[in-house]
């Protein structure tokens, strides 16, 4: 799978993908594969910045239905040559890079709204529709999706699936496994299935949960049935102030254990809560900032925050009130801009994880610890916040950030892989995972054998099993090439 | 492409996705490199050196309406449509200018028009206006006026009559030059330019008003940024302001109605680009009978009609593309009547909105003018 198109053979594919989908939806030209050859991942960006040429996929193709998609994974296991799925190339994981050439096959003309079913709060598109645009579809039946990534405008509903992605509300509405229902998915080697119509049953293991997930590694999701849920009446938020991250750990354990569901619950490390506060109500603060909010019938509204209240001024939390958290929601994506959004030059990167309550606060100070210490000489700094909340424990969003790597990019690559490689195995040694929103993709696929341990060789029998000439996005996932 | 400006911009678009959603373009092609990102990392990657301007790098930069969505949906307010003007002149500089551009020039040249048109029933128009020797107002037709949509000349020299302004019009009226100018002929822009001011000059008005927006923003703003000198005492107004301005006098008097739900459609370079978002919506809601819904996508965030940046003559079906999505956010009002206040949206959206009436702002006013 490793060896590339020589000769004929690149005009050969090219004829047989021009007879598939026609010759305006297939492209060579060096515009469109230097395009898709750089997603959201911190390496190619770096590495074109530097002024050197990314790993090109040698086709961009733009299927317009299952039924193409289908004859160009056929096409694919003729010549052995890789497909890579692209939604909206918004991934931080290099999950839709084309690191052996290719195939890239970019899905947004599978676009189509099919059915929002009013009576069930379900709607159901084609994989590649804009998630801004699900949106505003479903908002026309007074229905909200509920899942609102920061990419939201910039991604696919397959691009959330793909990666077991996650929203700002996620807290209460769950993550993008948790809404969908059903997939439409083309295998590697050409059959378009459907798992079952729904996600709850007693019909074996879940085929659904299988494709969620895979990043593309186990065939292309199509379409997908998503819940949809009614758009509240009431919308209100609060926030706090902490005397330390302790305390406001324990407010948070102490709501979600009571099984309050606020719809939002973001709690700020010391470092983040002195940036946050500054930002959002323009003040000098110290502690442990929270901002939470909640929504539905007034009625609960009114009893769930009287409830959080409560349990935050047992814990001497300061109320700083409501305005603060409107503003924040409102603004809420604005800091995804560049300038305010990390870019280059600085490293960064996101190493999200998830845990228990028992484990949170060691699994925090460990990964700080590492962070800070070993790289010191760089004066990498961290810091981090706490914004999806499970009954059981809570997803620390903590982030690295050197402003300035070193210049080489040969040098910057091996610096940020080991950072990442070391956060990543203190996310494991503290009893959490990779990773809890963003995925695996190529970022942290050599990981995978040692966060699954024995398991891995499961998960290895199934891609082989499914995809027999590895076809799809090999490189991704942490899976053996074929 | 060496400012400073222009440089930060390839960077903060190269690394950002955030306005995906609103591209005119990238929403009918679905290709990536339709996007101010793909836009930014193809600039990016020129600069590097690891890419020339082939055929598909040119392709790039001329599918881009010019509209100026993207901007709007994005907080720090990053706008890539200069840059992809700027690389344009690139292009014609090093002789690979698309054909359909090359034709937009030699219409030029030959006809003093995009269209390539000899006559229009502008001239007839002229023919019969009252003569003054010091007229209020030059009504300045621009070429889609004259060529394509004659009739709003019409109604525009009816109201004018009806609120007893005296006007004139230009015979041979040249050409704002702002076609030229967005397909990167830019010293043949500025030819057009000096013509047009010593034309409107030469008329005797210190006022000058048009129904086409783009004519008056390439006037108001166009001809400084292109390093032209404009007399400060010449005021360019849209037609739309010179209604406001009218009824708020009482000079305009709309007692005749017209019944029905009209929806107003903000074109690019009235709404984002000169923020004339009310006076077009005062003056429709003057008119009796009428009752006005606005659209789910509207003022700074109106979609495209597509009939921008020259991209009409060089990719038909883009523009067509964007038409359709902008019809079909139009459509979703139900409404009766569909106004808008440019005639290149005009000729564009009526193709895609089925049913409905569609007019120019200035030809709905002439029709709710009194009759006596």
């Amino acid at each position: 799978m490793t060896s590339r198109l020589t000769s004929y053979q690149l005009d050969m594919v090219l004829s047989e993908l021009v007879d598939i989908v026609g010759v305006e939806d297939v492209s060579t030209a060096k515009a469109d594969q230097l395009t898709y050859a750089v997603d959201h991942y911190w390496i190619p960006e770096m590495w074109v910045d530097r002024g050197l040429e990314p790993v090109l996929p040698d086709f961009v193709v733009h299927p317009k239905s299952p039924e193409e998609v289908s004859k160009i994974l056929q096409l694919a296991n003729t010549y052995r040559i890789p497909v890579i799925p692209w939604g909206g190339g918004s991934g931080s994981q290099g999950g839709a890079l084309p690191l052996f050439g290719g195939i890239t096959l970019d899905l947004k003309k599978l676009d189509r709204l099919i059915e929002v079913d009013e009576r069930s709060f379900t709607v159901t598109a084609q994989a590649g529709i804009n998630g801004q645009q699900l949106e505003w579809e479903v908002n026309k039946k007074g229905m909200t999706v509920g899942h609102y990534p920061a990419s939201q405008r910039a991604s696919t509903l397959g691009g959330w699936l793909a990666p077991r992605g996650s929203g700002t509300l996620s807290t209460k509405y769950g993550k993008a496994e948790d809404m969908v229902m059903s997939l439409q998915v083309v295998l590697p080697t050409g059959e378009i299935i459907r798992t079952l119509p729904t996600p709850n049953h007693a019909t074996g293991p879940s085929l659904l949960q299988l494709f969620v997930g895979s990043e593309g590694t186990l065939g292309v999701i199509t379409e997908a049935t998503m819940r949809a849920d009614p758009i509240p009446e009431e919308r209100r938020f609060r926030s706090f102030l902490f005397s330390d991250l302790a305390k406001g750990l324990e407010a948070g354990r102490r709501i979600m254990t009571a099984r309050i569901r606020p719809m939002v619950m973001r709690l700020y490390d010391e470092t983040s809560t002195v940036k946050q506060v500054k930002r959002v109500l323009g003040i000098t603060a110290e502690g442990s900032y929270m901002v939470i909010g909640f929504d539905g019938f007034k009625e609960f509204v009114d009893l769930e925050e009287a409830k959080v209240i409560e349990i935050c001024s047992a814990l001497e939390a300061q109320d700083l009130g409501s305005e603060a958290g409107m503003k924040w929601w409102n603004h809420r994506y604005d800091f995804y801009f560049p300038p305010r959004i990390k870019s280059l030059p600085r490293m960064y990167g996101t190493t999200d994880t998830v845990c228990t309550y028992s484990q949170i606060e060691r699994m925090y100070q460990s990964k700080k610890d590492v962070i800070e210490t070993k790289y010191s000489d760089w004066q990498a700094y961290y810091m981090a916040h706490f914004s999806h909340w499970y009954p059981w424990g809570v997803m620390v969003y903590d982030e690295f950030v050197i402003d300035q790597p070193p210049e080489d990019p040969h040098q910057a690559l091996r610096l940020h892989n080991q950072i990442w490689a070391d956060a990543a195995r203190v996310s494991i040694a503290n009893g959490g995972v990779l990773n809890e929103h963003h995925g695996i993709g190529v970022k942290l696929g050599f990981l995978m054998k040692e966060q699954y341990g024995p398991a891995w060789k499961a998960m290895q029998a199934i891609k082989d099993a499914i995809d027999p000439n590895g076809i799809m996005n090999p490189g991704k996932l942490g899976f053996a090439l074929r | 492409m060496g400012n400073n400006k222009f440089q930060e911009t390839i960077k903060a678009c190269s690394s950002c996705l955030m306005c995906r959603h609103a591209c005119t373009v990238g929403n009918v092609t679905m290709c990536d490199t339709n996007l101010p990102r793909g836009k930014a990392l193809l600039l990016l990657a020129l600069q590097k050196g690891f890419l020339d301007w082939d055929e598909r790098a040119v392709e790039v930069v001329y599918q881009c309406t010019n509209c100026h969505v993207c901007r709007e949906w994005c907080p720090p307010g990053w706008d890539i449509a200069p840059l992809m003007l700027a690389a344009r002149t690139e292009v014609v500089e090093a002789g690979l200018s698309p054909v359909e551009a090359l034709q937009i020039k030699q219409n030029f040249e030959s006809h003093g028009n995009p269209y390539g048109e000899v006559h229009t029933q502008i001239d007839d128009l002229i023919k019969y206006l009252p003569i003054s020797d010091s007229p209020e107002v030059l009504y300045y037709a621009g070429s889609t006026v004259s060529h394509r949509r004659p009739e709003i000349a019409k109604a525009a020299v009816s109201i004018f009559e009806h609120c007893g302004t005296t006007i004139t019009m230009l015979e041979d009226e040249p050409d704002c030059g702002e076609m030229l100018y967005v397909l990167g002929f830019r010293s043949e822009a500025k030819k057009c330019a000096s013509w047009t001011l010593e034309a409107i000059r030469s008329s005797g008005a210190s006022i000058v008003v048009s129904s086409d927006p783009t004519c008056i923003e390439t006037f108001r703003h166009g001809y400084r940024a292109w390093g032209i000198d404009v007399p400060d005492d010449l005021r360019f107004l849209h037609m739309s302001e010179f209604l406001y301005n009218a009824l708020a006098s009482g000079k305009l008097n709309l007692a005749g109605a017209v019944d029905g739900i009209v929806t107003y459609h903000d074109p690019c370079s009235l709404g984002r680009e000169m923020k004339v978002f009310d006076a077009p919506r005062q003056v429709l809601s003057a008119i009796p009978g009428l009752k006005l819904k606005e659209m789910r996508l509207n003022r700074e965030h109106s979609p495209c009609c597509g009939n921008g940046g020259g991209v009409p003559a060089t990719f038909p079906e883009i523009a067509y593309g964007a038409g359709a999505n902008a019809g079909a956010v139009i459509q979703e009002t139900g409404a009766d009547i569909l106004v808008t206040s440019c005639p290149s949206c005009q000729q564009s959206l009526r193709k895609h909105v089925p049913g409905m009436v569609v007019m120019d702002l200035t030809e709905i006013v002439a029709q709710a003018l009194p009759r006596f």
